[in-house]
């Protein structure tokens, strides 16, 4: 569920085998090194996120551990497909809640802010 | 012909009149602007009563056409001056409405403007702002066009407050449109926090027409966050008919939504003329609201859940609803002993690892929650991820309010002040996080940081009423934000220790 859960820093599905988690670990690290635009950006269920060496490393360390790997792929699973929408927005009601914010409030007033 | 001599007695009137009119202390010498439209106005004055002793001997004589032309252009000449003077702020406001936002800076800048708080500068940096603000977008170069100006201005009261709130609403906008949602968000704060402070201010430094931009904004921006209870606080109209009060028709219309549809009260008949009045597709759609019945099981919630921290991530308003019933779903969903629980066998069956999923997902939502705040302190039941994430927010929150009271303390000690606008923002900024603090974790939480609170902050007040730069205005805003706990908290020496503070500080210098 965070942005930065070591699945999706190494953009894996959460069934990926050890090797496979090793093997894209590696590709990132590579790609990083040459300053690939691929290497420095992911994206997660939860947007464009930021990426560097280190949490490459860090989640590939996560991911070593049977222990910690179960933690991750659990909490990376709490955000399941059925609750996102295609591009990373959340399925959301379309009727608001009568106390829900009024996202356009400021436009009764100012259209500019 | 102008009887010269009345010019200075008439001019003595006029500051014994602006003297007398408040109970701060006295009004200093006029800035010369102020100063030649003061002097403009008495000759307009003490040039009509000769002129009308003429009109009496030309009626008793023949009036020619040249003479009655040249009197009654000489009386619409003075009664334009001295609506001017009485009302700038009418004339130039419809025109910001229509979003001249240079024509409108110098046309204040040759109006009497704001003249009893010698704010005109500001002011028509105000209606600067306002005249971007009212259209759909603007440039970088002209909001440049109102921060340089802003970096100029030495007086710093409400308009000048006002202004840095709304460029700091109109950066927000554009950080927004770029995609950059955690700038926007900080600078979306920032202008809250200001025109909050602007509430404070005496109403001598803050000048109706300020107080109702300031009042219209935060009403407005309660309802962007979905923060009602906000709006059942906002002023009623005034008791004397015919006087403007602090609230525009966009605010009262909010109000009486809260009223009426969330607290269930019947329209009141003023709120009934000023809905029927507004055009407003929003406010139309916002009455048309229908309240959301109960979902359809933890999958539904589930759904919610999701929804609601996505927009929080992305730094984006949740109801404080909607942020409770979050915390509840995944207290579920997280909990072993739940019908409904997502937990694998494998976690269940590991104490150790059951609480390290719980804490991570506490610490998630916690990143989440804690720079906007939620009333936490409203939850009736803690399970195992909201009494986490309560533990992580309480910390955080009463961490940053430590850091900032210690900053001040330490600024104090080197005996630094800031600029303006820096020094508009400090005051803001501590206000903001203390209320933060107080509406997520409660009064009680609160009352635990007062007195620091009124020691740090209550001396940063101080020393902008006796050391240079004076900005007594703005001290002002920190008395009366301590008077107001002192008062909740019932704290009685407090109370007379700071309304001191705020007779002596009630003026405008």
């Amino acid at each position: 569920m965070n942005p930065r859960n070591a699945y999706y820093v190494l953009e894996l599905p959460l069934e990926a085998t050890p090797g496979e988690i090793e093997r894209q670990g590696r590709k990132l690290l590579g790609l990083i090194e040459l300053s690939a635009a691929r290497g420095a950006a992911y994206v997660c269920p939860l947007g464009a996120q930021r990426r560097d060496a280190t949490m490459v490393r860090e989640a590939m360390a996560a991911l070593r551990d049977p222990k910690r790997r179960a933690r991750e792929r659990f909490v990376a699973s709490l955000l399941v497909a059925d609750t996102i929408a295609p591009g990373g927005t959340a399925r959301e009601e379309e009727r608001e809640d009568l106390d829900d914010p009024v996202h356009d409030a400021m436009h009764i007033v100012y259209p500019g802010l | 012909m102008v009887p010269f001599p009345l010019i200075p007695v008439a001019f003595i009137l006029v500051r014994l009149v602006l003297r007398a009119r408040g109970k701060g202390p006295p009004v200093a010498m006029p800035d010369p602007r102020r100063l030649a439209w003061l002097i403009a106005l008495v000759m307009g004055i003490a040039a009509a009563l000769p002129l009308g002793i003429g009109l009496l001997a030309t009626l008793g004589d023949r009036i020619t056409i040249l003479t009655a032309t040249l009197l009654l252009g000489y009386l619409a000449a003075v009664a334009a001056v001295a609506f001017a003077f009485r009302t700038p702020w009418s004339l130039l406001h419809p025109l910001a409405r229509r979003g001249h936002h240079r024509l409108v800076y110098y046309l204040a800048q040759l109006s009497p403007l704001f003249i009893a708080s010698g704010e005109t500068a500001a002011g028509g940096l105000l209606l600067s702002a306002l005249a971007l603000s009212y259209r759909p977008s603007c440039t970088a170069i002209e909001r440049s066009f109102l921060e340089r100006r802003l970096a100029k201005d030495r007086r710093g009261l409400a308009a000048f407050g006002s202004a840095l709130a709304l460029w700091h609403a109109l950066e927000a906008r554009a950080a927004r449109d770029a995609g950059d949602e955690a700038r926007a968000f900080e600078l979306a704060e920032s202008a809250r926090a200001l025109f909050g402070t602007v509430t404070y201010m005496s109403h001598r430094a803050a000048p109706l027409p300020v107080r109702r931009v300031a009042e219209e904004y935060l009403a407005l921006d309660s309802a962007r966050r979905g923060l009602w209870g906000g709006l059942g606080n906002l002023p009623d109209s005034p008791a004397r008919p015919g006087r403007r009060g602090r609230l525009t028709p966009a605010g009262q219309a909010l109000r009486a939504f809260f009223r009426e549809r969330l607290e269930g009260e019947p329209r009141a008949r003023e709120d009934e003329r000023v809905l029927a009045r507004m055009q407003s597709p929003i406010v139309s759609r916002l009455f048309a609201r229908e309240e959301r019945t109960a979902g359809a099981g933890l999958p539904a919630a589930r759904a919610q859940a999701a929804a609601a921290y996505l927009t929080l991530l992305r730094r984006k308003p949740v109801g404080p609803r909607a942020t409770l019933a979050m915390l509840a779903t995944f207290d579920l969903l997280l909990d072993p002993a739940a019908p409904g629980t997502l937990l694998p066998r494998e976690i269940q069956q590991d104490g150790e690892l059951l609480a390290a999923v719980q804490d991570d997902t506490a610490a998630t939502l916690a990143e989440v929650i804690a720079p906007v705040g939620a009333p936490l302190s409203a939850m009736k039941h803690f399970g195992p991820v909201s009494a986490r994430v309560h533990q992580r927010v309480e910390v955080a929150l009463f961490d940053e309010l430590a850091k900032s009271l210690k900053r001040l303390d330490a600024r104090r000690a080197e005996g630094a002040r800031g600029d303006a606008r820096a020094e508009w923002l400090e005051v803001s900024h501590v206000r903001a996080r203390y209320r933060r603090l107080q509406s997520t974790l409660g009064s009680a939480a609160a009352g635990r940081v007062l007195q620091g609170l009124a020691y740090s902050y209550g001396n940063l007040g101080v020393d902008m009423t006796a050391k240079t730069p004076l900005r007594r205005p703005l001290a002002h805003a920190i008395f009366g934000m301590l008077r107001g706990e002192a008062v909740l908290f019932g704290h009685q020496a407090s109370i007379t220790l700071q309304t001191s503070n705020m007779k002596a500080t009630a003026g405008v210098r």
